[in-house]
């Protein structure tokens, strides 16, 4: 039988739930961005933005709904993978430029309106004790990565368990018809193999996990203590997530050890979608995600909507924003930043460390390729 | 306790950091042993330099509001070591000048009383609470 055409399905299924990830942002963001633009209080409550935003969304099902149709009738007829890449690349442009129009729009908007901005006060709210608030704590406990490693203890364990029973050549590969197409010589080295990915994972996650504890606080001036519990469960919902999905995939991974030690039999409809399934459900967890909770627990029900009566506004630092979508602020030493248009955090690109820690990702990457080719062959 | 930076305003940053935290204390909002946030982590917040809130924390420090814990960062004072010989003078030199201008700008003495006393008691009610 010929697994490959539902490989593609669920590719196709990946590029639909990317296609409703965009058409929603809109709806995640916090109240006081609106496309990017940070808007004073006098503005907010404008019918005129309404307009915007079904502007957008009427942009948005037209153009990039007909192209990602065209992509999907494309693929489903040529399967490729060059085209696949190609097209997503096109469609991260194309949606990138119809969010920039609106962008513009909506900073057009503002101009028109400034005098509202001139001689305010321009605050940048914080609060102390945000992070050592013992009772209501921004984030999950640490000791909730015991889970990862002890998966990952389990899967060494069963490495050692399965050696010796292991035939001298080990089926590792299976193609689109499930057939064995690949295989490794018994090493102690196949053992590591797999832990050695989840630990990877589980140090990359971790690090998620870090940065969302460390973020920049954006607490917004229209009604703190509001916004400040927002943003807790927002961190707090983010990092339970974090630990989550580390404990998914390292779940997965270890259902492909297992396979590979041959400790259960290989099935193959499994072997072969298991991975694909898994994006697919990462996607749909993140979409969740953004729905639920919003960016800085905007979509959070608090059942708190008064605003402080007082003349003060948010200091306006949409010049830190690169088209509202980059922050690149070399004043401030903060790192990891809520995103404006988007989904959880991105970076301060005007931050050396920025880079650093791009480039530390990038060769942390191709360590874990070359530390599983010596376990493999040496 | 929130903190509101204005970045309009004349006041160093450095200063407003300051002046808050002492009310905040005064107020009751900030409590003796609890901690503040570390300078990297509030400077990052705020979005401003380091070197700002090293400035207002080690003046916080020298009047004896905070106490610098090697592992716990910067901790409120207790109120007995907030205390002060000769902040008196300290104060009769600070407040001289904001008396002069009352002064000139036709407040009474007895108007002015009532309006440092107005001020004093919204921090020692709160302090109650």
């Amino acid at each position: 039988m010929n697994y490959e055409m539902i490989i593609w399905a669920i590719v196709i299924v990946f590029i639909l739930i990317l296609f409703i990830i965009k058409l929603v942002t809109p709806q995640i963001v916090r109240r006081e961005i609106f496309f990017g633009v940070r808007l004073p209080k006098n503005l907010l409550g404008d019918l005129r933005l309404d307009d915007f935003k079904k502007a957008y969304l009427r942009n948005y099902l037209s153009l990039c709904g007909f192209y990602t149709l065209l992509f999907c009738v494309i693929l489903a007829k040529i399967p490729n993978n060059a085209i696949l890449l190609g097209g997503l690349i096109v469609f991260l442009l194309l949606s990138t430029w119809l969010y920039y129009l609106s962008h513009q729009r909506v900073m057009q908007f503002k101009q028109a309106n400034e005098a509202y901005m001139l001689n305010r006060k321009q605050i940048v709210m914080v609060d102390t004790s945000f992070r050592s608030d013992k009772s209501k704590r921004p984030l999950p406990a640490k000791t909730w990565f015991i889970i990862p490693l002890f998966i990952i203890g389990f899967n060494l364990l069963a490495g050692y368990m399965a050696y010796d029973e292991l035939p001298i050549v080990v089926p590792s590969h299976w193609n689109a018809q499930g057939e064995i197409d690949g295989g490794v010589f018994k090493t102690w080295g196949l053992v590591f193999l797999f832990p050695l990915v989840q630990i990877f994972i589980t140090g990359f996650m971790f690090l998620l996990y870090q940065a969302v504890g460390w973020s920049k606080l954006q607490i917004s001036t229209l009604n703190p203590a509001d916004s400040r519990e927002r943003n807790r469960i927002f961190r707090f919902r983010w990092g339970a997530n974090i630990i989550f999905l580390n404990i998914l995939i390292l779940l997965v991974i270890s259902l492909l050890n297992l396979f590979v030690l041959q400790l259960i039999p290989v099935n193959v409809p499994v072997l072969l979608f298991v991975q694909p399934l898994l994006i697919i459900l990462v996607l749909l967890d993140i979409l969740f995600m953004a729905v639920w909770t919003g960016q800085g627990g905007s979509r959070l029900n608090t059942g708190s909507v008064t605003y402080c009566q007082d003349n003060d506004m948010a200091l306006d630092d949409d010049k830190d924003w690169i088209g509202g979508l980059l922050y690149f602020n070399p004043r401030d030493p903060a790192l990891f930043v809520e995103k404006r248009f988007g989904i959880a955090w991105g970076l301060n690109y005007g931050n050396i460390k920025a880079y650093i820690l791009i480039a530390s990702l990038i060769a942390a990457f191709f360590l874990l390729g070359s530390l599983m080719e010596l376990l493999l062959f040496y | 306790m929130f903190l509101a930076i204005d970045f309009q305003s004349d006041i160093p940053i450095y200063i407003q950091l300051k002046q808050q935290i002492i009310a905040g204390i005064a107020r009751g909002a900030l409590k003796e042993g609890e901690e503040l946030p570390s300078v990297r982590q509030l400077a990052q917040d705020i979005g401003i330099n380091l070197h700002t809130v090293n400035k207002a924390y080690s003046l916080l420090k020298d009047d004896g509001f905070i106490l610098m814990d090697r592992r716990k960062g910067a901790l409120i004072n207790s109120r007995e070591n907030m205390a002060e010989e000769d902040f008196k003078f300290r104060l009769r030199e600070e407040i001289n000048p904001l008396i002069a201008q009352a002064f000139c700008k036709g407040m009474t003495e007895e108007e002015l009383q009532l309006e440092i006393g107005e001020i004093y008691r919204s921090y020692s009610q709160g302090a109650e609470r």
